[in-house]
């Protein structure tokens, strides 16, 4: 059965026409919600500037870091601002693959989530270093002394595998708006029609770009499929090549993978439900779309409450006493709050998706998905701080709590975030004209095809 | 062959009609097909080009040479300051792997992007299309270039059969 992608569109004109005229609209002037809620972004990324700023001049003492947890809520923010950023790729390349049609529409806001969310978690390591004036030392270059970087280290690992997921990325979201420029300049006259003009580089949609177009972007979503794979993967041997109990686990990889995919697909459903509105897709993003994602959501909380609990099941059956220790801490000790937190929101929460009057009813699964991301935060910040602060030794067990400047700056990556995110959507097209245009060709085919039978 | 810009243009506003034009203008021995078309149409461009595009090739190329370079990169520089880490070996293949495979999607990725702008611009020299705005909205256009060996047969009674709405002389 044929998924009814653009079956909303009832409007006058040709199929194509109109799915793409209210693209085109949707890339007017902002309203005033739009421009207000972009001004609560920059205000809330300023703050976030501001305590960067202090923390560089006053040094790391400003945090709330010290011996033994010497990772915070920094890396837990770029853990978390990685996953939210996989389900981008995700959605855009290896549902390409699956010729899974209802990403059509949603792809391109996932594929601008995941570059901005590359862009944000890429900060955090920076500010993490306290000295952010020395970060291109993870880099390899010939230096003075011809001294090279340390390839043996997951760090490392994780420098090559952001970069270049940030590259890939950016790229095939590039590659995806090529023929969708070359629409809006076409649409457009005077200096904007220029501008995308000079954005589409010049396509025009022939066949001969076509046809190397479709093939190329067929082996860009093959090389983005198993990188998508490899980023999460390489951001758990951060943790997992150490032999910290609750981190040193086989099952780091897979349960970061599913982590990721989980809250970024619920990131997607809570910026999609509120941006369709505001830019008038929603004859484009249709429940239907929503509905698919949310299936996503409770299938990969499916998978993270079987994660969590095979966690427990190992720590109880194997013979590590500072593994079960660690464990029984996360679950009773100072920060149990946050780790109930997190299995209430990640494992209890998204049953809720089992009912289809919440998977199709806007107001309900925006507060499961808003729920959901609130508990990968939790969940973060229980992997990389109950283990540090319960190590394997008791004299060196420590407390920690955030300072106001990493909130400041963690509030200041949410704005960052979504000051981007509103912008694109109002810069460059949030859905893909071109591929909404097949498959409302190809419906219409079908449509015809049926009446004549 | 010289680059012909002179012809035939058909405007077709449903896909399945533009590719029944484009089959039987190649069964009637037409080769010097075009169109421009306002999103992908598989049927359509495989009827113009019968044979995939061979940028897969670019592609594999350059993602061996990525493979190559993360290998050669990570044990180079290891060898070329041998610096005992965590006891394990100083070129240790293992570890290098990630680095290797980044390279690969890294460099097999930019080139695939790359050579497809370079492919489409020489496309766009070599086989110029007709532009029009509407082409890239929701028309699609069939142009069959001036071809002094090609058949006899008036294109334009084949563009109006396969349901052409407009059929005109044009140069693209």
């Amino acid at each position: 059965m044929s998924v009814p992608s653009t079956a909303g569109v009832q409007a006058a004109g040709t199929p194509m026409s109109r799915v793409e005229d209210p693209v085109i609209r949707s890339l007017g002037w902002p309203g005033k919600g739009h421009l207000a809620l972009m001004a609560l972004a920059a205000a809330a990324a300023i703050l976030g500037a501001y305590c960067w700023s202090q923390q560089i001049e006053r040094g790391m003492v400003v945090t709330g870091l010290h011996n033994p947890i010497g990772w915070g809520v920094y890396i837990a923010d770029f853990v978390f601002w990685v996953g939210i950023a996989h389900s981008g790729t995700l959605i855009s390349a290896v549902l390409y693959l699956f010729r899974a049609r209802f990403r059509t529409a949603v792809y391109r806001t996932a594929e601008a989530m995941t570059v901005i969310g590359v862009m944000t978690a890429g900060l955090f390591p920076i500010i993490h270093l306290g000295r952010p004036w020395f970060a291109y030392w993870l880099f390899p270059y010939p230096n003075q002394r011809f001294l090279w970087v340390n390839f043996k280290s997951p760090l490392l690992w994780d420098v090559f595998a952001i970069s270049t997921y940030f590259t890939i990325s950016a790229t095939f979201l590039f590659l995806g708006l090529l023929p969708d420029l070359a629409a809006v300049r076409d649409r457009t006259r005077g200096l904007r029609s220029k501008i995308y003009g000079v954005l589409a580089m010049g396509f025009r949609g022939s066949d001969a770009e076509w046809q190397p177009y479709r093939r190329a972007y067929l082996f860009f979503a093959g090389l983005a499929t198993p990188l998508v794979i490899s980023v999460h993967s390489v951001v758990s041997w951060d943790f997992a090549m150490a032999l910290v109990p609750g981190w040193h686990s086989t099952l780091f990889p897979p349960y970061f993978v599913a982590g990721a995919i989980f809250s970024g697909v619920a990131m997607v459903i809570t910026l999609l439900i509120p941006l369709r509105k505001s830019l008038g897709l929603q004859a484009l993003i249709t429940n239907h779309h929503l509905e698919q994602l949310a299936k996503l959501v409770l299938f990969m909380s499916l998978i993270m409450s079987y994660s969590y609990a095979t966690e427990f099941l190992m720590v109880g059956f194997g013979g590590s006493s500072e593994e079960r220790s660690t464990f029984l801490f996360r679950a009773m000790g100072a920060y149990a709050p946050m780790f109930w937190l997190m299995v209430f929101c990640n494992c209890v929460n998204p049953l809720l998706l089992f009912f289809k009057r919440i998977r199709t009813r806007v107001g309900g699964l925006l507060w499961v998905c808003v729920l959901v991301n609130v508990g990968m935060w939790c969940e973060r910040f229980v992997i990389v701080v109950t283990s540090l602060s319960h190590d394997r030794d008791p004299f060196s067990w420590g407390h920690y709590t955030p300072s106001f400047y990493e909130i400041g700056i963690t509030v200041g990556s949410f704005g960052w975030f979504f000051f981007w995110l509103l912008l694109f959507v109002k810069v460059l097209p949030a859905v893909s004209i071109a591929e909404l245009k097949e498959e409302a060709a190809r419906d219409a085919t079908e449509e015809g095809l049926h009446a004549a039978a | 062959m010289p680059r012909l810009d002179s012809g035939w243009l058909g405007v077709f506003d449903d896909p399945e009609r533009a590719t029944c034009a484009a089959i039987a203008l190649r069964e009637a021995g037409y080769r010097n097909v075009r169109a421009t078309l306002p999103a992908p149409d598989g049927h359509l461009l495989d009827a113009i080009h019968p044979r995939p595009s061979r940028i897969g090739w670019l592609t594999l190329v350059a993602a061996l040479t990525g493979t190559t370079c993360g290998y050669a990169l990570t044990g180079w520089t290891s060898a070329s300051w041998p610096l005992l880490v965590g006891g394990k070996p100083i070129v240790s293949w293992i570890p290098f792997t990630v680095i290797a495979f980044e390279s690969t999607i890294l460099i097999g990725g930019l080139t695939t992007f790359f050579g497809l702008l370079v492919l489409m611009a020489r496309a766009r020299h070599a086989h110029p299309a007709p532009r029009e705005a509407r082409f890239s909205k929701d028309q699609i256009a069939i142009f069959v270039g001036d071809d002094v060996a090609g058949p006899a047969q008036d294109c334009s009674e084949i563009l109006r059969a396969a349901g052409a709405g407009e059929v005109r002389r044009a140069s693209a």
